[in-house]
């Protein structure tokens, strides 16, 4: 049994790394600021999102999976709150030139 | 290490890499400011990689501290922006 919790541990982080890795390749390949964007907030939480699932199969003590969860659940609500306002702001500059 | 852990580990290596290189080769910043959010979150990641690989909890403060400077640097990027411009 422990070594199935291990197996898929190690899945969902090579899952998450490959996402990790997709949202760096992004920022490189995308076209312009706002399509970037897209590669800054979508594959980037879904890293977290796997790579917490991983860690909470791997951690043991309550106190740091109840941390993980608050890791993961910050990143779901500050990710599209940070890039919608970042995009709002370069809308705003681009219509005052 | 098993193989599996050290393509974890070299995925998110390669993931930390290309995003930093991406903070300091921006276009402007807009695009910078973009770049730090995918940085702090590949960080972020990389600090839960080193939960599974090396069962060590001791670091997830410092993930935690990191997502939330990340979000405060991306929101004062843009009050600048929406004051200054790009």
């Amino acid at each position: 049994m422990t070594s199935v919790l291990d197996a898929f541990a190690i899945a969902l982080s090579i899952v998450g790394g490959v996402f990790a890795v997709s949202a760096a390749v992004g920022l490189f390949r995308l076209a312009d600021v706002r399509s970037r964007m897209h590669a800054a907030t979508k594959p980037a939480t879904l890293g977290v999102l796997a790579f917490g699932l991983a860690a909470m199969i791997r951690a043991e003590s309550p106190d740091a999976i109840a941390r993980i969860a608050i890791i993961v659940a910050l990143q779901l609500v500050t990710a599209p709150v940070g890039a919608h306002m970042l995009s709002r702001a370069l809308s705003k500059s681009e219509q005052d030139r | 290490m098993s193989t599996m852990e050290w393509l974890v580990v070299g995925l998110l290596m390669v993931a930390v890499g290309l995003a930093t290189a991406r903070i300091v080769f921006a276009e402007s910043l807009g695009d910078r400011a973009v770049a730090f959010d995918v940085a702090s979150s590949v960080i972020t990641t990389s600090v839960l990689g080193w939960v599974v690989v090396g069962g060590e909890t001791y670091l997830l403060d410092v993930a935690l501290a990191l997502s939330l400077i990340g979000f405060l640097t991306v929101v004062t990027v843009a009050r600048y922006i929406e004051r200054r411009g790009s």
